[in-house]
Parts: structure tokens; C-alpha cells; sequence
């Protein structure tokens, strides 16, 4: 079982691949996670700061065209750059890194105007600008169709006023992709905007949460003004781009929380072999709930995997996406959980460990991407 | 009651008692762990554990020790105020945990013991007239070799400092750490048993489990209420069938896990044993909560995600309720223990 646990259990990707994961990897260890400590207790997320590391080497602008200002490449760069962040056991940084790149840059170069893409796409993919994507407001979260933030025509410029909330990346982004009520009825009612943080009128608190620290915040439209060309894709697109972006994020919130599990996996096996075998009678359950957590990270990584290929092949991933999400998402809760309750015990409630900040963390995936019973429902159909 | 308003146990306890609600061990009757039982219920149902585990440490784990093994020394000046309310203990949250780590040592110096290290997660900490610590004695074999100590807060060497705990803020929870700190013989605390953090642990665990299940049992109620008000799609959470069976489910395990409390309550009470039926009644208490705590997040969703929301305090304050008086790890061993489970 050791031996098992102690292997690299990620498939080969190819010496590509390979050479790809070691800078990144090199990065990881060498300039972040130096750093790790100090901007958890500060509870913040310096997303500038970890995309220039990244940019250095090459690493932001995977899977973007090069005419972007990309770096080429495909959506399995993509995966190994998150597979790799995981490895700091602080999924608010996947989680901004991916809400950054794989939501909002995403947006932008796919279905922005000409001018926007030219003018953000380059440097979020340099890493000196950062994006985000702003749906969920209080009473609007699975329910995307109850949006209340309004957008509004005025002499040929568009008018935002509402509020959004649980905003990943709020409090470093520069520009936010904003869903709005542009009105109609039905799945044409809602239109997708590009609006600049700094833009008059925009106003941004950070929020407190129970994972993720660092990264969540509420963002207010007050009479916002944008240039007509801050539509992203066509009026009354919102929802339905927002639908196609969810099978993406849904495949790539997976690939982060299987890294996750598999990281946090290792770490119960490294400490279950430390601690002084104080209660007799369990070795062998022991062994195999390690076996079965260790079956679970597999079936999700491989899940999350056919996902993504079906992405990268352009069949409709929906389903898949759905269930790769809820699978790495149940698999990350389960071995944090295990280690939380069965290994560590009141030690790991004390320290506030990595594993208890990875449980605290896998709780946030309960919602973030859909919940659950948005997931079934998404399967179901 | 709210719960930021008697953080303290120095204000709950004396309260608890005076109103009856706690009786001092002299008065005790058959009803007294019935009405420890419905107490530890409502408690918990106050979705913040700092309440109720302090009143469990203090009465269910501490005092026992000290009446059953305390030297006359330590009874006559601890005793009294403690069953009263107006002396405060502090306990470690995992016991067994603790001696097994051999967090602590006594070495047995001048006719008394020594003791040396630190104790996290004790319960009451910053309020405690003394501490309960359990040390290992010196051996490696820690199941055999331990002694529990109750050492004033005055003494010299003695140190409470907060650490980052998971809930309940500094004002509940703390590490006790010991240097050099140097006590009587008297101070050690002679249990019947060869571990002392067996002697109590009917009793103790069953109504670590009342608390557990009482926290589950509010927190699904109050998530019911929730799923009634809250509207999506153009309807109540409640009329999502999902959403409404897996409350029905919740509703139903701590439905299970408060009868098999009061069948372990019958057990303890009739025969003064039902250690089996504890230990699994706490273990089984355990898994509810920390199930009601991640189930009821998600029908909150991420406004429940927030830190200062109910559902959010509740997976703390859930976690560290079935962390109390044992893991599930040591509990999974002390069931194994038993062997002759069909026997009882």
C-alpha cells in the first residue's frame, strides 16, 4: 500500500507534458510555496503576484491561441497547471487561477469584441491583469434566471446598476464578465458584459468565509456606465453562454479538487505512518480505507479526465462535466473528512493543519460550480 | 438562551445548578442522567458547542475523577465549589488521544510528580481553577501507564495560551502547556481503573452523544425552517423532492441516534454498565452531526459558506461536538475492545 501511495499515480501525459509539469511544478515549490504561509495568514490571495510567477516561466497562457498573446498549446496543459497548483493544499489559489484564466480570459477571447480582446486578453494571459466572472447575487445562485442586476440602454452606452455576491477574484480583479437583466422573457433575457473594476460606480467588499479565505467578495453596480462594446457576445446571450462556460468549469473545478484529494490523500498516508499506533485492532481498516479513498481519487481523476477530452474533442461535455465535478467533489470531502475524523483527531482542529483548511476548502465546492442537487438535476436530464 | 451571553462557564454552571438543572453529586437520584440527558439535548440544540461542552468537561469527565480518585487534599479544596458551579476545570477534549500522544509527562520527583509539555484543545482553559491533565507516567505503553492529575491554575509553570481553534474563540478553547510545574502526590487523581480515561467513560460519552445529537436536531429543524422560506425556480427549497428527502433523511438519523442514546441512558441507569451501547451511541451521535453540518451547508448554499452564518459556525462547532471525549478513531477502538459485542 505504501508503495502504491508513494508513486506517481498521475497518468503520462508524454515528455511534452512531462517538461511542462516539472517547470511548473519548479515554480510551485521554488516561489509560491515560500509564500504560502504568510498570505494565509493574511487571509489573502495575491493572484498578481502568483500569475507574474507563473507568466515567468510561460505557464499563464496555455491553451490560448498564440494570436492572443498565448502560449499555445492545449486544455491538457491546462489540467497539468492545476494538477500542479494543487499540490500547495490551498485551493483558493486554483480557484483564482482558474476563475482568472479558464472563466473569465476565456469569455473574453471567445465572445468579446475586437477592442476588448486586444485590450484585456494579452495581459490577463501575462498575468498583469486579472478577470473574474460575476453571476450569483444573494437571492440568484442555482436560480440564474432570478437575476436582478439590470442593464439598461442609454444613448448608446449601457447602464449596470444591481449587486453581485460570492465573487470569486472581486477584490484583485480589474475586469469582471457580469451577468445582467437586459430584458424579455425567457433564456434571451439576460446579456453578458465586460465592466472594468474601475470604473465609477463600482464598489467592492471583501466577504469572510469558512474556506477559500481570501478570495470571495460582493460586488455593487451603481449606475455604472459601459461603452456599447462592453457586451460580450450578443444581447441576450448571457444565460446561454453562461450554460456553455458551465460544462467547462465544471470538468476544470474537477481536475482541481481529484489534485486536491490526491494531495491530501498523500499526506493521511504520510502522517497514518507517523503516528504511534495508540488503538489496537485497527491496521487492517486501516489499510483499507486508505485502498478504497485511494480506488475513490482514481475514479474521480479519470472522470475528470473524460471531460475534459470531451471538451478538447468538442462533444457536448455536460453531463460528463457534471458528474466529474460531483464525484471529485464528494471523493475531496470524503478524504478530508477521513483525515480530519479518523487520523488526526483534536490535533487537527488545534493546528488548523492543511487538512482541516483542504476540509474547510472541499466544503466550498458544495457550491461553487453548482451544487449538488444542480449537478443531479444537470445528470438526470 | 444566547450562547455569546454565557460563554463562560463561570456564569452557565452555578446557573445550571442553582436552577436544578444540575444536580451536586450528593443529591443525586436515579433521574439525575435523565435530566443530564435532556439537558445536554437542549444544549446542543443552541448550535454553538462552546455551552454545552464546557458543562460536559466540567461535570461529566472532570468532577467524576476527582470524586472517585481525588486525595482528601484536593478533595476538600476542589470538591465543594466544583459541584457547586463556582469552581471551573478544565479538560482536554480528547483524553485518550492526549495520553496516547504522551502529550504530557510525570516523572515522580521529591515524593511528587513533575510534569512537563502542553494540552490542546482544553475545554474551559481560561476560566479553569484547575486543570485536569492526563500524563503518561513514564513507560510507552500508554493504555497502561497513565495518571490523571488535577493541577491548580495558580501553580507555578502553569501557562494558558490561545491557539488558533477551529470555534468557540479563544475564550473556550485553549493549549496548557507545563513546565516544570511541581505538585503534591496528592494532586494525582487514583482511578479504579488502569486507565483513567476509561473510569468515567459510560456516562461521559453517552451524553457527549445527547449533545451531539441535540446539535444535529436543531440545526435540521432550523434548516427545515430555511428550506420553507427560501425560494428558487419560483418555488420553496422544501418543494424540491431532493432537497426535501434528503432532510427527511437527516431528520430520520437523528431520529435513530436520539433513541439509541435513550436506550443507552437505560442501560447506564438500570445497570450502571451500558458501555457498549455509550460508546456506540456516541460514535453513531458523531456521524450525525458531522453529516447534519455538510448536508444542511449545502441547502444554505454559499450564503451558508459565509463565516458568520449559522450553517457555517455549526461544521465547526459539529466537528469539534464529535471530536469530544474521543474520536471516532478511539471510540472505533474501544468498541473493538469489547469483543463479546453479541454478549454484552
Amino acid at each position: 500500500l505504501e508503495t502504491f501511495v508513494a508513486a506517481d499515480l498521475r497518468p503520462p501525459f508524454g515528455a511534452s507534458y512531462s517538461a511542462f509539469r516539472t517547470a511548473v511544478a519548479d515554480i510551485v515549490r521554488s516561489e509560491l510555496a515560500p509564500r504560502l504561509e504568510a498570505w494565509i495568514q493574511a487571509d489573502s490571495v495575491p493572484l498578481k503576484e502568483i500569475l507574474a510567477s507563473l507568466a515567468r516561466q510561460g505557464c499563464v497562457g496555455v491553451g490560448f491561441a498564440e494570436h492572443h498573446g498565448g502560449t499555445g498549446g492545449n486544455l491538457w496543459h491546462c489540467v497539468v497547471l492545476h494538477e500542479e497548483l494543487a499540490r500547495l493544499r490551498c485551493s483558493s489559489i486554483g480557484t483564482t487561477v482558474l476563475s482568472h484564466l479558464e472563466v473569465g480570459t476565456r469569455l473574453v477571447a471567445d465572445h468579446a469584441s475586437a477592442a476588448a480582446v486586444e485590450q484585456w486578453v494579452p495581459s490577463a494571459l501575462q498575468g498583469t491583469t486579472v478577470l473574474g466572472y460575476a453571476a450569483t447575487e444573494a437571492n440568484a445562485g442555482s436560480d440564474l434566471a432570478a437575476t436582478t442586476t439590470m442593464a439598461r440602454t442609454n444613448g448608446g452606452c449601457w447602464i449596470i446598476n444591481g449587486e453581485k455576491r460570492f465573487i470569486t477574484n472581486a477584490l484583485e480583479a480589474d475586469g469582471l464578465c457580469v451577468l445582467a437583466r437586459t430584458g424579455g422573457r425567457g433564456v434571451t433575457s439576460h446579456s453578458l458584459f465586460l465592466v472594468p473594476m474601475a470604473a465609477e460606480g463600482v464598489t467592492v467588499t471583501p466577504l469572510s468565509s469558512l474556506g477559500n479565505q481570501g478570495t470571495l467578495g460582493e460586488v455593487q453596480f451603481e449606475e455604472v456606465r459601459l461603452e456599447a462594446d462592453a457586451l460580450i457576445g450578443l444581447e441576450g446571450q448571457g444565460l446561454l453562454l453562461q450554460i456553455a462556460r458551465l460544462a467547462h468549469e465544471r470538468a476544470f473545478v474537477a481536475v482541481i479538487l481529484t489534485a486536491m484529494a490526491q494531495v491530501a490523500l498523500e499526506a493521511v498516508f504520510a502522517r497514518s505512518t507517523r503516528r504511534l499506533p495508540g488503538v489496537r485492532g485497527c491496521a487492517s481498516a486501516d489499510g483499507n480505507l486508505l485502498a478504497g479513498l485511494i480506488a475513490q481519487v482514481e475514479e474521480a481523476r479519470y472522470l475528470a479526465y473524460s471531460a475534459i477530452e470531451a471538451l478538447i474533442l468538442g462533444r457536448d461535455a455536460r453531463t460528463s462535466a457534471a458528474m466529474a465535478k460531483l464525484v471529485a467533489s464528494r471523493t475531496l470531502r470524503e478524504v478530508t473528512e477521513n483525515d480530519l475524523v479518523l487520523r488526526l483527531g483534536s490535533d487537527a482542529l488545534d493546528t488548523d493543519g492543511g487538512m482541516t483548511r483542504s476540509f474547510r476548502d472541499a466544503l466550498g465546492f458544495l457550491f461553487a460550480g453548482g451544487t449538488e442537487t444542480m449537478l443531479l438535476e444537470s445528470i438526470a436530464r | 438562551m444566547d450562547p455569546g451571553q454565557v460563554l463562560s462557564p463561570r456564569v452557565a454552571l452555578p446557573q445550571f445548578v442553582n436552577t436544578g438543572l444540575l444536580l451536586r453529586r450528593a443529591d443525586a437520584d436515579d433521574d439525575d442522567l435523565w435530566r443530564r440527558v435532556a439537558l445536554f439535548e437542549e444544549l446542543g440544540k443552541l448550535g454553538h458547542s462552546v455551552v454545552g461542552l464546557a458543562v460536559l468537561v466540567h461535570t461529566e469527565f472532570v468532577l467524576p475523577l476527582l470524586a472517585q480518585g481525588g486525595s482528601d487534599v484536593v478533595r476538600a479544596r476542589f470538591l465543594g465549589p466544583g459541584t457547586a458551579g463556582t469552581a471551573v476545570f478544565s479538560g482536554s477534549l480528547s483524553t485518550r488521544g492526549q495520553a496516547v500522544s504522551g502529550a504530557v509527562t510525570a516523572l515522580e520527583v521529591n515524593g511528587g510528580y513533575r510534569l512537563n509539555g502542553a494540552v490542546p484543545l482544553m475545554m474551559n482553559a481560561h476560566s479553569a481553577d484547575a486543570h485536569c491533565v492526563v500524563a503518561r507516567l513514564g513507560s510507552l505503553d500508554a493504555a497502561r501507564d497513565t495518571a490523571a492529575f488535577l493541577i491548580p491554575a495558580d501553580v507555578e509553570g502553569v501557562a494558558v495560551r490561545s491557539g488558533r481553534a477551529d470555534c468557540n474563540g479563544p475564550t473556550a478553547i485553549a493549549s496548557v502547556y507545563f513546565k516544570d510545574v511541581q505538585v503534591p502526590a496528592e494532586y494525582r487523581l487514583v482511578a479504579d481503573t488502569p486507565s483513567p480515561s476509561l473510569a468515567v467513560s459510560a456516562p461521559e460519552r453517552l451524553l457527549a452523544a445527547c449533545l451531539a445529537t441535540g446539535a444535529a436536531s436543531g440545526h435540521v429543524d432550523a434548516t427545515r425552517d430555511h428550506s420553507r422560506k427560501r425560494h428558487t425556480f419560483g418555488v420553496a427549497l422544501q418543494g424540491h423532492q431532493g432537497l426535501r428527502l434528503r432532510l427527511a433523511e437527516l431528520r430520520t438519523e437523528v431520529e435513530a441516534s436520539r433513541q439509541l442514546n435513550y436506550g443507552a441512558a437505560l442501560a447506564v441507569g438500570t445497570t450502571g454498565g451500558g458501555r457498549l451501547s455509550s460508546f456506540a451511541a456516541r460514535l453513531r451521535a458523531a456521524r450525525v452531526v458531522r453529516r447534519a453540518a455538510v448536508d444542511c451547508l449545502t441547502i444554505f448554499g454559499a450564503a451558508g459558506y459565509m463565516a458568520e452564518h449559522r450553517a457555517s459556525r455549526f461544521v465547526e462547532s459539529a466537528y469539534l461536538v464529535s471530536t469530544a471525549c474521543g474520536t471516532s478513531e478511539a471510540v472505533f477502538g474501544s468498541l473493538a475492545e469489547f469483543g463479546d459485542i453479541c454478549g454484552r
